[in-house]
């Protein structure tokens, strides 16, 4: 061993990110102002108006984070291996977000969800980062570094706060309900539903369901036809209803990993970086369109394994469902998917010519000329079967509360790059 | 010596915080006032009573999804290959709680709740000195009142129990509302009528025509006891809209009822004020579509017309069960009659009744009405509040007809109604249904029969007087025989023959936008419905 640290830190740390004018209500006359108006008068003239149109929370605070580190860090052989270790706990109070709040306050403008921003929820980060590097230089013409990291991470929402106990439900998309569910014990924006069963053969299969409800005229899940989705009884009351839907994973990874290499030999130079997340779920929205046929929209090949008679075991249920979340495109764990991947970020292999090899180029103006391909995103290993398995959040929504949620985003490009490199 | 220095350090700091002075912390937004302070005079008073109204416009409401959701529900329109997506399910009786038109219904009449308990909560924090400035904010209050209790009559009429919030402060302490029983909403609403009735003035200068006034607030009180079963109620109220001081009487016209300038009529009770759009300078014409207030400009147009017109986005048919509801035995004689209220309502061929021209003020003269005898669903289209006969095509929303919510042709059906479920079928329900048959030029009935016969003749006379006006769904769901009704034509409709109409459906499922938010709501949700 060459060097040993041993590091130890607490922190608090505050965000006062809070944007301006929310601790008291002000007017609202239309944005821009102006254009809150109604018509009076046998010309219908525009009157203007005004009121307003947020709930003011004067009870705001800061939101705090206290933060505990234990660290090591070692090199052996000279530093040429080093090794650290990092364990942490981030606890996060009163975290400000908007949260939507029941329609029925009237707060909003016209289409819009009522929300308030409030200090909604306490959540618990704990981990282990690691990392590893070995950097040596073997002789005049060889030389490497190599490092690999990883970290664990696990999310948990310990309580929404006192001024804010109802779940926070999010995540919407096309004509579905919410599929995303943050409350204390499960990771913030946990995707949250039914559990799938199969897809329904045959009459005789739902008749034996709806005979185990042990009263005649009570359905087994309500509209449930042959080819439809059979949604599992969690509470083994015999009936599929709202009761019925768990935590069904969540969109933050467990395992977040990278790689990274340099090596030079002679006049070559080579790099690569390759990164990964294992342990999280995606919730693949585009199926909506592209595999269940409900809205009018082409769809997949996927389609072809769809129910279409009586006795048929197919994995997706027949045409013509209703395209909301009454039926078979309920919030359920058929939309999600593994969200692992790991992808080589980028790869360049660089030749360098240096002085002595070009003096007499261009009149000795150049001090080296390095020539170099590279590939970006050049491959991604991954189960996922959306464009990209690397997405944040949903268009234009919230990272907290929204995260995961693959509504089409533009994928990442695979680049190839060439490029001569001039030193002066 | 160390102790000293930390100590040191912890007075500065307090004196740093300290000597912050507060103005530098407390800014003030320089784009808009203090709820506090603004709402202390009577015109701005007047601002937040015309916010109020302004909801009457937004999503759910009157500038577009209204009359979507009563027509498709009520089975008056039925929908073409253009209708998809969400409003198709609308249509198809296939919604559930996250139905967006019916959420945003719920939204839009919580919102002109909210803006009316904004009206009263500043009212009652302002004392004016001068007696005028007293009689406007009581003005104010009046009409805030009879929005709250309009928006209310809806809330209670289609979805039952539900959050009952009468002021601002309380909604404020509590954002989680539990439901409150029917029976309280409508005590609610009737109380609030009331007090406007008190307030409101029967009629206003030129410059305020389509405020409410006091015969809006009794009229909307009368239908309230008539909703309750309380004829004697309503009879009571509805017999004042008859006498001085008011003068409402019928439209000699009825297609005025439903044209551009429809605002002035001495019919008009309550409309819902739908300014012509212009063009994109002043306003956002797609404004119907989530933009009100928010989407550059101003505008408060309608866009029922270019949704449904036949020339331009022709979303929906009327159903043939209501086109055929136009055909019915004699009333004075032998075999049927057409009623004349048809050429008024929709477009379709000779035999049916309906317009066969449009056009009509076009300056290259009127047109044939295409009537297309292929189509399996029967070619029938909407032409009561299209304005077909000034233009070939509209292009874009930008309908000034306004919505007609009570005219006084409802108030003589619904006086007729409480003589005739009081079994009362003599002179008094005869002449009101005959009024409303005579202005059209309808043959009049020598009598109503029976009770039962007295009924069916009233209730055909609502459908047909009141078709397209969003008055049918409520009727059916009020007298309990929408579900027998809705599926029969339903069963019987070229192109549909489905029986959709469950017990479920008698209330509207209480939305997601709703139910996912309010736990104190969503515990008392049975079956993920009401």
């Amino acid at each position: 061993m060459s060097e040993g640290k041993l590091r130890i830190g607490w922190g608090r740390t505050g965000n006062n990110n809070i944007p301006n004018f929310l601790i008291k209500p002000l007017t609202f006359a239309g944005n821009p102002t102006g254009n809150l108006v109604y018509s009076f008068g046998p010309d219908e003239a525009f009157i203007p108006g005004t009121t307003i149109s947020t709930l003011a929370n004067p009870n705001l605070k800061w939101e705090q984070t206290d933060q505990m580190d234990v660290g090591i860090d070692l090199g052996f052989i000279n530093n040429k291996l080093n090794v650290t270790i990092d364990w942490y706990k981030r606890k996060s109070t009163g975290l400000l977000v908007s949260v939507p709040i029941p329609s029925s306050t009237g707060i909003g403008v016209s289409g819009e969800q009522s929300t308030k921003t409030v200090n909604a929820a306490d959540a618990q980060n704990t981990g282990i980062e690691l990392q590893v590097g070995y950097a040596d230089k073997a002789s005049k013409d060889f030389g490497y570094t190599i490092s690999a990291n990883v970290a664990f991470n696990r999310n948990k929402v310990l309580s929404l706060g006192g001024e804010f106990t109802a779940p926070i439900q999010a995540g919407a998309f096309d004509q579905l309900s919410t599929f995303t569910y943050t409350a204390p014990g499960s990771a913030i924006g946990a995707f949250y539903g039914y559990r799938l069963d199969k897809v329904a053969s045959t009459q005789a299969e739902i008749d034996a369901l709806n005979a185990k409800t042990g009263s005649s005229g009570t359905e087994y899940q309500e509209g449930l036809m042959p080819g439809d989705f059979i949604f599992k009884d969690l509470n083994g009351d015999n009936v599929v209803t709202s009761a019925d839907q768990e935590i069904l994973g969540n969109p933050i990874p467990k395992i977040v990993y990278g790689f990274n290499a340099g090596i030079n030999y002679k006049n070559f130079d080579l790099n690569i970086v390759l990164s990964g997340v294992s342990g999280l779920q995606l919730l693949n929205a585009t199926k909506f369109n592209t595999q269940v046929m409900a809205t009018g929209h082409n769809a997949t090949t996927a389609i072809l394994d769809r129910w279409r008679q009586e006795g048929d075991v197919a994995s997706l249920p027949r045409l013509g469902q209703n395209a909301n979340s009454s039926g078979n495109l309920r919030a359920s764990d058929w939309w999600l998917e593994d969200g692992s991947y790991a992808r080589l970020r980028n790869i360049t292999l660089g030749y360098t010519l240096m002085q002595d090899k070009i003096a007499g180029f261009a009149m000795g103006a150049f001090k080296s000329i390095r020539l170099y391909v590279a590939a970006q995103n050049l491959f991604t290993i991954t189960r996922y079967s959306g464009y990209d398995p690397e997405i944040f959040a949903q268009n234009g929504a919230s990272f907290i509360f929204n995260r995961g949620i693959d509504d089409g985003q533009i994928p990442q490009p695979r680049t190839f790059l060439a490029g001569i490199q001039l030193g002066f | 010596m160390k102790y000293i220095t930390r100590l040191t350090v912890v007075i500065s700091l307090i004196a740093i915080i300290t000597s912050c002075k507060k103005s530098l912390l407390e800014i003030d937004s320089q784009g808009a006032y203090s709820y506090e302070t603004y709402f202390n005079n009577s015109d701005a008073l007047n601002q937040a009573t015309v916010a109020t109204y302004a909801t009457l416009l937004h999503n759910g409401l009157w500038a577009r999804e209204y009359y979507f959701i009563f027509d498709l529900t009520g089975y008056e329109a039925k929908r073409t290959n253009n209708m998809q997506g969400d409003l198709a399910q609308l249509a198809m009786y296939t919604f559930g709680t996250n139905q967006p038109q019916i959420g945003d219904l719920w939204k839009g009449l919580y919102r002109m709740i909210f803006r009316a308990n904004i009206v009263i909560d500043r009212a009652n924090a302002w004392s004016p000195t001068n007696a005028d400035d007293q009689n406007k904010v009581n003005q104010y209050v009046a009409e805030a009142k009879f929005l709250r209790a309009y928006s209310y009559f809806n809330i209670v009429s289609l979805w039952g129990d539900a959050p009952l919030i009468t002021d601002y402060e309380s909604m404020v302490a509590n954002n989680y509302p539990e439901r409150s029983p029917a029976a309280n909403i409508w005590t609610a609403v009737e109380t609030d009528l009331k007090d406007a009735q008190n307030d409101l003035p029967v009629v206003y200068s030129t410059a305020d025509l389509g405020r409410a006034t006091k015969g809006a607030a009794t009229a909307l009180l009368g239908k309230v006891y008539l909703y309750q079963k309380k004829w004697g109620e309503a009879r009571t109220e509805l017999l004042k809209l008859t006498q001085s001081p008011y003068t409402y009487k019928l439209d000699p016209s009825y297609d005025h009822l439903f044209s551009s300038n429809n605002q002035v009529s001495p019919e008009n009770i309550f409309q819902v004020m739908n300014g012509p759009w212009t063009d994109w300078g002043i306003g956002n014409q797609y404004y119907v579509f989530g933009g009100q207030e928010t989407w550059g400009g101003k505008a408060t147009h309608s866009d029922r017309a270019q949704e449904y017109g036949f020339r331009d986005w022709n979303n929906v048919y009327i159903t043939n069960a209501a086109v055929k509801a136009f055909t019915y035995p004699n009333p004075a004689g032998a075999g049927n009659y057409i009623d004349p209220r048809a050429k008024s309502t929709f477009y379709g061929n000779a035999a049916s009744g309906g317009a066969t021209v449009y056009c009509e003020l076009c300056p290259g003269g009127s047109k044939p009405y295409p009537f297309n005898a292929d189509d399996q669903q029967g070619d029938y289209k909407w032409k009561k509040y299209q304005y077909y006969n000034e233009v070939d095509t509209y292009g874009g929303p930008a309908s000034s007809i306004n919505a007609q919510v009570i005219r006084y042709a409802d108030v003589l059906l619904m006086l007729a109604e409480t003589y005739i479920q009081e079994s009362n079928t003599g002179s008094e329900p005869l002449g009101y249904i005959n009024d409303v048959r005579a202005r059209v030029g309808a043959t009049l009935y020598s009598s109503l029969g029976d009770q039962a016969s007295a009924m069916n003749i009233l209730k055909r006379e609502r459908q047909l007087e009141l078709c397209g006006e969003q008055s049918r769904y409520f009727d059916l769901i009020r007298w309990g025989i929408a579900k027998e009704i809705i599926n029969v034509e339903r069963g019987a409709e070229p192109g549909d023959g489905t029986q959709p109409f469950q017990d479920k459906h008698l209330l509207f499922p209480i939305p997601d936008v709703e139910k996912n938010y309010n736990p104190a709501v969503a515990a008392g949700v049975r079956n993920d419905w009401n």
